[in-house]
């Protein structure tokens, strides 16, 4: 594009040079860890779900734009990202259709159906999963026993993912050494796994200042808390709340995909509810749901709520009841 | 002390050069505006009469706004409404220079005792205009209860006393030094400015506030303390130089807006330019026809402050500062935060400017036609705690209504949501824009 010589605009006339692009790719970067989590645990199936998902995702939006003739912004990375991210929530079992339609759903019924970035009220990445995990349940909750690239040994006591132990096994899980839990080794999706992982990438974010601390903070106390009240009525029959935690979803849910722009609240307030919100529907529908993940419903849950959290609207300076 | 939001002055400032000083001659043509597009004065003056410098030239025929001195001598070409560098035509008189440099001369009786009365119509006399935009005139915002009457006509907040006067010593925007260098340079007038601000402000407290990261020197400061003023450090962060969150922070009050009378809540605000002509009519009797504004040209280099008389056009500063100026892309009065892009170069450089800002193409912030994303960052960083995000929307697709009831009017503009926003939108032109329609329609039923 020629610039024009002469300008005349509203003030301000300096920016801070943030821009969409920036924003996705520093959360692409933050991802970084978690995706080298996933190769490590999986190896290279895990990369090639992860590319198909994310090739698909911006191919999809390209010719959604394309064939409804809308501008091109695929150049934001919006598609990129969900893509990675719904490439991180699938098991290495999956067969390679299925990121392709999730990642179709995902972006077009997700984002692209009610007017791109920032206009979708559903979380795109869990739209997309959740279309697979409902059609292909069977899919879905088949896990391999990850096999490390090097130094570490493969957990041959987990065959089931830690979440289905929760639910069914509550007195193996015990048994499970700590560091296994914190490094990801234990079987599960490809990117919730890794509790370290995901809290460089989540730390990369709240560092770059691309989220607050409000949604991830409150959503994991919460989800903490509400464990911790099911686990002191009876220790027996609900299981400690920081392997509610630690065992996947969670963390990966309160960093990267509870804070996707758009479908979570902008206010102080109402993003610490929303967060309070997202942890204890989290412990609830796994305690008493059949779902065992329960992050993915309970953020969906919580985006439906966002309109409403977001009527919590600070005080205004300036704004008194009473004019002296 | 409450906390403000707002950006970093360090991370908004493009360059740290130096200021230098510079005088310039006396321009050939000013021209003077009469009053302000929200409220114009009648001329005192018509065209063909010869005026010396000081000599009043326009006054409020309510008589709530001080009038307009002259700022060179010479005779009066016309008398005509001229675009002002807020963009809007005010009516104004055109001064040809004749080069002479005698002023009005010094009032005689000056030499005598002055009466808190006699000081009051000295300030308003004076003529002196002011940077920020405030509820009331500088006469009326600092004179203390009973005082007001000397004013005719507008006697409000008669019995409100002031708790707090507010000496602002910190520059409204990252990358301005005006006020900064005033402070450093001309600390002894500062000094003298005390004393009449408390005899006429009657004011429990004198604050001085300051950046925390330019320090004033310490014998200042202890004369300060010795003439019962407190100087406060404030966090170096953008907008908290403007009133309504300069009050909020010095005092924790809140002024009501929109309408913004901060006596009401028993503060008076001015700025330490202001604090300084103060003096200058006070005790010299003297009718401040100079500005001095700093003219920032990041790209070439240029940082200087220049001493102009004021009204001079924007054309000729800047023919006389870069005799051979090229690539020039945006020309902003009034800083590149709160300013005025010019598309004329004929407006006249007023008081009420306090820096010029040139740009070149690499410099431009260009704005886009986006949609909103929703991130939140205005949220999180408007220092009004508006929700800049759905007002913007209401704006754009005129849900007017809707806007005005979440405090569109509370907006001061500082264009930080703007400033922080990804997809570039345009917040300030939206606001503006609704406010306009707002008041349009309020003006038709």
């Amino acid at each position: 594009m020629k610039r024009p010589e002469f300008y005349v605009s509203i003030s301000p006339h300096v920016h801070s040079g943030n821009s969409v692009q920036k924003m996705m790719f520093q959360t692409l970067m933050a991802l970084v860890p978690v995706v080298f989590a996933g190769w490590f645990f999986f190896g290279l199936t895990a990369l090639k779900i992860i590319f198909i998902s994310m090739i698909t995702a911006v191919v999809a939006e390209f010719l959604w734009e394309k064939i409804m003739g809308l501008p091109l912004r695929i150049g934001d990375g919006s598609s990129l990202l969900t893509g990675l991210l719904l490439g991180l929530v699938l098991s290495t079992e999956c067969p390679w259709w299925m990121p392709v339609l999730g990642a179709c759903v995902a972006v077009i019924i997700g984002k692209e159906l009610f007017g791109g970035l920032g206009n979708n009220p559903f979380s795109s990445v869990l739209v997309g999963w959740t279309f697979l995990q409902v059609s292909y349940r069977d899919l879905m909750s088949s896990f391999v026993v990850p096999e490390p690239q090097f130094l570490l040994e493969s957990s041959e006591y987990l065959v089931d993912p830690p979440l289905v132990v929760l639910k069914e096994e509550m007195d193996m899980i015990a048994d499970v050494p700590w560091m296994d839990f914190l490094l990801g080794n234990v079987p599960g999706e490809i990117g919730t796994i890794s509790v370290i992982a995901v809290i460089l990438g989540g730390a990369y974010l709240l560092f770059r200042r691309i989220i607050t601390w409000h949604i991830p903070v409150s959503f994991i106390l919460s989800a903490w808390i509400i464990g911790l009240i099911f686990w002191l009525t009876d220790p027996e029959a609900y299981a400690n709340p920081v392997y509610h935690i630690i065992s996947g979803w969670v963390l990966l849910g309160a960093f990267f995909i509870a804070t996707e722009r758009g479908t979570a609240p902008v206010t102080v307030p109402g993003m610490i509810l929303y967060g309070i919100g997202c942890g204890a529907l989290t412990i609830i529908i796994r305690t008493w749901g059949g779902y065992m993940e329960g992050v993915p419903f309970a953020i969906l849950l919580m985006n439906a709520l966002t309109p409403l959290l977001d009527r919590i609207r600070p005080r205004a300076v300036g704004r008194v009841k009473k004019i002296a | 002390m409450k906390r403000i939001k707002g950006i970093c002055n360090e991370l908004a400032e493009k360059s740290d050069l130096y200021p230098t000083y510079k005088r310039l001659p006396l321009p050939k043509k000013v021209i003077l505006p009469l009053g302000s597009f929200r409220r114009e004065m009648a001329p005192l003056v018509k065209a063909g009469d010869k005026v010396i410098a000081g000599q009043r030239i326009g006054e409020d025929i309510e008589g709530v706004i001080p009038p307009v001195c002259a700022s060179v001598s010479g005779k009066v070409l016309e008398v005509r409404p001229c675009l002002g560098f807020s963009g809007q035509e005010i009516l104004s008189v055109v001064i040809e220079s004749d080069g002479e440099t005698n002023t009005k001369s010094v009032d005689e009786n000056l030499q005598r005792e002055l009466e808190d009365r006699d000081i009051i119509q000295l300030i308003f006399d004076a003529g002196i205009k002011e940077t920020d935009q405030f509820y009331w005139p500088l006469p009326l915002r600092i004179a203390k209860p009973g005082l007001t009457s000397v004013i005719p006509s507008y006697q409000p907040f008669k019995t409100e006393p002031i708790d707090f006067l507010i000496i602002n010593g910190m520059d409204r925007q990252p990358g301005v030094s005006v006020r900064r260098n005033a402070l450093i340079n001309r600390e002894k007038d500062l000094l003298e400015s005390i004393p009449v601000l408390q005899k006429v402000s009657n004011a429990g407290k004198i604050i001085l506030t300051v950046y925390k990261d330019h320090p004033v020197p310490l014998d200042f400061e202890q004369k300060l303390k010795d003439l019962g003023v407190t100087i406060l450090r404030c966090p170096s962060r953008y907008p908290i130089a403007l009133e309504p969150l300069l009050v909020k922070f010095v005092t924790g009050r809140d002024i009501p807006l929109p309408m913004g009378n901060s006596r009401a809540v028993g503060t008076a605000v001015i700025d330490a330019i202001t604090a300084l002509r103060i003096v200058e009519a006070v005790k010299e009797g003297r009718i401040s026809t100079e500005t001095t504004v700093q003219v920032s040209a990041f790209s070439l280099g240029v940082n200087v402050h220049v001493t102009v008389a004021e009204g001079i056009l924007l054309e000729e500063l800047v023919e006389q500062l870069f005799p051979s100026l090229e690539n020039l892309s945006k020309a902003v009065i009034g800083g590149s935060f709160l300013g005025y892009a010019q598309q004329n170069f004929k407006v006249p450089v007023t008081q009420e400017a306090d820096v010029i800002v040139l740009q070149n193409a690499d410099e431009l912030s260009l704005y886009s036609n986006q949609p909103c994303i929703n991130c939140g960052f205005c949220v999180r960083y408007c220092p009004m705690m508006l929700m800049p995000n759905e007002l913007s929307k209401n704006c754009e697709y005129n849900r007017f209504d809707v806007a005005e009831k979440n405090d569109l009017f509370s907006c001061i503009e500082c264009g930080i949501c703007s400033y922080v926003c990804p997809a570039r939108r345009p917040m300030v032109h939206l606001f503006r824009f609704g406010k306009q329609e707002i008041l349009a329609s309020k003006e038709e039923s």
